[in-house]
């Protein structure tokens, strides 16, 4: 039974276009770049906070 | 020059090498994209695939796709290792897929249904699989859509995916007797709809 299961899943991935790849990757690969121009930002104009914030999570861990 | 590419290119053989977990611990230590993306071309196709399963639209699938990735990418300091990477990846893309399903056609959620579950003690699968064996991949294509998203998503989680009872208590959020109780009846909707439709 479990290989139908995988043959679906695997016709599904196959008739996947290319650019239905693209598009998602190249969404993703902005909103990622958007989040890091975010951070840089945030890390250049307020260092302080960022460290404290990074600083808190350690602790968590 | 040379020397540069060629080290580029052999990190990123070794990169690929990597298990999912080592990979998560790299990205951790210096947040370099290098290491999200070689999950993001692990899986996500395969996360496409169980989109497209549970939305039945190929282009709210990729809109899916993306934000599941990012949802991945914003919590990955979450991820604690209780399971596996891929296991810890298909929870958030099933609860994601149902709770989109659900916003859309206000379906009961799987919380709700877990409600009205009631005496799971002793709670045993007795739907045989072979039954459903005799369904064919275009088969499985028009039950699938007929059915429920929490019903499609446990019988995916545990035919697809091959994820143990234990796996889907965490992605459930639910018992053993509770997840149990999911699958056989997922099963038994899923020969219902096989009687209706193809045993004439």
């Amino acid at each position: 039974m479990s290989n139908k299961w995988k043959e679906l899943e695997n016709e599904i991935i196959e008739g996947r276009s290319d650019s239905s790849r693209d598009y998602t990757k190249n969404s993703l690969n902005a909103n990622t770049g958007f989040i890091k121009f975010m951070a840089d930002m945030l890390q250049l104009f307020f260092p302080g906070m960022v460290k404290a914030v990074l600083g808190a999570r350690e602790e968590e861990k | 020059m040379i020397l540069n590419l060629l080290n580029h290119v052999l990190s990123g053989s070794a990169i690929a090498s990597m298990s999912d977990e080592e990979i998560i611990d790299k990205y951790r230590e210096n947040a370099n994209t290098r290491y999200f993306d070689v999950l993001y071309t692990r899986y996500s196709d395969k996360v496409y695939a169980k989109c497209v399963s549970m939305l039945k639209d190929e282009g709210r699938a990729e809109d899916a796709v993306q934000d599941i990735f990012m949802k991945i990418l914003v919590s990955i300091s979450k991820f604690k290792g209780n399971s596996k990477f891929s296991t810890w990846l298909y929870s958030i893309t099933y609860n994601f897929c149902i709770d989109k399903i659900r916003r859309k056609r206000k379906e009961r959620s799987l919380v709700q249904e877990v409600d009205d579950l009631s005496n799971l003690e002793g709670v045993t699968d007795d739907v045989d699989d072979n039954e459903l064996l005799e369904a064919s991949v275009k088969q499985m294509k028009i039950i699938l859509e007929r059915l429920k998203a929490a019903d499609k998503a446990v019988l995916l989680m545990k035919y697809q995916d091959e994820l143990s009872i234990k796996d889907m208590t965490l992605v459930l959020d639910m018992s053993e007797s509770a997840v149990k109780m999911k699958i056989k009846r997922a099963k038994e909707k899923f020969r219902r709809e096989y009687q209706v439709l193809f045993s004439a």
